[in-house]
């Protein structure tokens, strides 16, 4: 459940961005379809089929040619979640050992189907794990939003990210062109950035939100530790004080050098440490570099 | 110089291993946590050692402790500076020597003579004196041929002695203590067999007994009780009357260290302790065990024996049952030389014990190591 005053934060942040909503139907955001409608697009010239009524008569008195008046309508925004369900994500802090990165997530995609909820935008949800692809289809309104909530509590993570093609193929067949689509990931997965590079050169927009424990941020071990990956079984004996400048430098190295790739591919991506509140990543990555130039 | 009074203590050092095994080992279980981004940490070329000493200043605080246990338990004891200078031989003469003759027995023109107090015991004056006399003193004691007043100790004297007896002409000999306590008889009889005349009973003679010591202000009581009473404490004499053989309870009693007077007994058994004016034996007296039996053996009846008739007959009881029993305390004096001196503390000088200090050395120890252990960590 979001608390209250996380809530009342949400209040201000919508699905506002560079690029047009792809969405058929009314909706609140500034849509790529043309036709009838108030706010004025373009001139083209008329072709064989177009409406009468649509021909611009005054330009006609004026130039003596056929002009169609095209307006621009106010669309509904796609937005899809997808939630990497792979067993890293089961990672969280000793000190909060309940508030795991697969919780985290979870607490991110209620805000954003309570965020699109408001807005009517549709929403969907993709979670992806060893245990294969768990969908919600795309929808709106109130309803689907407790739908999607439902789903978020039964989403487990475990395995590895699947490599084979069929098990992604919902993916590609349900998010159409022009969607909005929000990995909440921990980013240690190159197959994961891959796809989502993937998606984003195939006209979605693809925002990345990395999640980082504090633990991961901070290395506060002291002693000696085993270390396994939740997800290889690779192991790593280390004494924590000698390993933690090396790891630390090579983490943040690796969390720069992500964003970097993503950001060359048209992936907007954003770390968020589970410590910080999940409202701070979705400002940053919702309100980002897009105000002001909404239109194309 | 730190003199060790139970160096077995040592042996408490083996403890040490205790702690030394715990910082040694204590590394080598490592905790496991399930970290995702185990990727970007590295094994290290030269990992620390696993089985390295850690929390070093704990382990130095538990060894430390363990030490001053140890020398607590080896018993520390400092003794003063140097051996005290030698002094002059010393010679101790018993009382009852004459000196003429102890100055031509010893030939130390140099030493310090010294007599005993007559009428203090000898031993308790010599050990006295041993206790007081400065360590390596030679010391010559002159006894005569036999010593008395001794006591049930043996001599045991922390100096070597040179231990010389000399000829007595007359050998004081002090008068035995006559035993002051007053005698207590508790005399056992068969109640119906023992109905009838006063005179015709083995009870009523000695009825008439207690009667004559009652009479004469004798420091004796007599009771009378069945035979199947509890046993009397055993500073009293036991009187069985009846015959027959004693039953095992009064015979062990006996053993036990008990003293008894039984009639009608088998005759025959032991030496003779009371005979009549013609020299027959009435009474026996017999030595079972560590206790005293006097056995009668025809009845207690002045028909079977006249000598009761005797009107001293209760005197030369009283004075066979409560004869003195006095421990012995004479002895040749070459049989009574002090054994061999053994080394104390005291001998070699005065000697202070390290333990109460070491003690509060382990018990700081003890309040740093668990306000060290328990401290909070970062």
């Amino acid at each position: 459940m979001i608390p209250p005053e996380l809530r009342a934060r949400l209040r201000g942040l919508r699905f506002d961005s560079a690029f047009p909503a792809g969405g058929l139907g009314l909706g609140q955001h500034l849509g790529r379809s043309r036709g009838a409608g108030v706010e004025f697009e373009q001139y083209r010239a008329y072709e064989y089929g177009d409406e009468p009524r649509r021909v611009d008569w005054k330009l006609y008195g004026r130039s003596d040619r056929f002009f169609v008046r095209d307006a621009t309508r106010d669309s509904p925004r796609n937005v899809w979640v997808l939630i990497d369900a792979t067993a890293s994500m089961a990672q969280a802090d000793a000190l909060r050992p309940g508030y795991s990165k697969l919780a985290a997530a979870r607490l991110l995609s209620e805000c954003l189907a309570e965020i699109a909820a408001a807005h009517g935008d549709s929403f969907g949800l993709i979670g992806i794990g060893g245990a294969g692809l768990q969908l919600v289809p795309a929808g709106a309104g109130v309803r689907h939003r407790d739908r999607v909530l439902l789903a978020l509590e039964a989403l487990r993570c475990a395995g590895e990210w699947p490599g084979d093609a069929s098990t992604l193929r919902p993916v590609w067949e349900r998010i159409e062109g022009d969607s909005l689509v929000v990995m909440l990931t921990d980013g240690f997965d190159a197959a994961l950035s891959e796809f989502a590079l993937r998606l984003a050169a195939a006209r979605r927009h693809v925002l990345s939100l990395g999640l980082v424990s504090c633990e991961e941020r901070d290395f506060p071990f002291e002693g000696g530790f085993v270390f396994r990956d939740p997800e290889t079984g690779a192991e790593c004996r280390v004494d924590a004080e000698a390993a933690r400048a090396d790891y630390l430098a090579r983490f943040t190295r690796a969390r720069a050098e992500l964003a970097r790739r993503l950001g060359a591919g048209g992936v907007r991506h954003v770390d968020h440490c589970l410590d910080e509140a999940p409202d701070v990543p979705l400002r940053r990555l919702l309100s980002g570099g897009a105000r002001g130039s909404a239109r194309p | 110089m730190i003199a060790w009074l139970t160096p077995a203590g040592f042996g408490a050092f083996a403890a040490l291993a205790v702690p030394l095994l715990i910082h040694w080992m204590r590394r080598s279980d490592r905790r496991v946590v399930s970290f995702a981004a185990e990727r970007y940490l590295r094994e290290q070329p030269h990992p620390r050692e696993d089985r390295a000493w850690h929390e070093r200043v704990l382990l130095l605080l538990r060894l430390l402790l363990l030490t001053s246990l140890a020398l607590l338990l080896a018993w520390p004891v400092w003794r003063g500076g140097r051996a005290p200078p030698p002094q002059a031989p010393w010679v101790v003469v018993a009382p009852g020597i004459d000196a003429a003759a102890a100055h031509a027995a010893v030939d130390a023109p140099l030493a310090e003579w010294h007599w005993l107090q007559d009428g203090a015991s000898l031993t308790s004056q010599l050990r006295e004196l041993d206790a007081a006399l400065a360590p390596g003193t030679a010391l010559t004691v002159l006894v005569p041929e036999h010593v008395g007043g001794l006591d049930a100790e043996r001599l045991r004297l922390t100096h070597a002695v040179s231990w010389r007896a000399l000829p007595v002409a007359a050998a004081p000999i002090t008068a035995p203590s006559v035993s002051t306590l007053p005698l207590t008889l508790s005399v056992r009889y068969d109640a119906p067999a023992e109905a009838g005349a006063p005179g015709a009973t083995e009870v009523g003679v000695l009825r008439a007994v207690a009667a004559a010591w009652a009479a004469a202000r004798v420091p004796a009581t007599v009771e009378f009780a069945a035979r199947d009473t509890a046993l009397p404490p055993r500073s009293t004499w036991l009187v069985w009357l009846g015959g027959g053989d004693l039953p095992p309870a009064v015979a062990a009693w006996i053993r036990a260290g008990g003293r008894a007077l039984a009639t009608r007994q088998k005759d025959g058994e032991g030496e003779a302790a009371l005979s009549d004016a013609d020299g027959v034996p009435i009474l026996r007296e017999r030595h079972p065990g560590s206790g005293t039996l006097l056995s009668l053996a025809a009845p207690l009846l002045p028909d079977a024996v006249p000598a009761l008739r005797s009107a001293r007959f209760p005197q030369e009881l009283y004075a066979l049952m409560s004869e003195p029993r006095e421990a012995p305390d004479r002895a040749p004096a070459l049989s009574i030389a002090p054994v061999a001196p053994v080394t104390t503390p005291a001998a070699a000088g005065r000697a202070l014990a390290l333990a109460p200090p070491v003690a509060l050395v382990a018990a700081l120890l003890f309040l740093i190591e668990r306000s060290y252990a328990t401290r909070r960590r970062a």
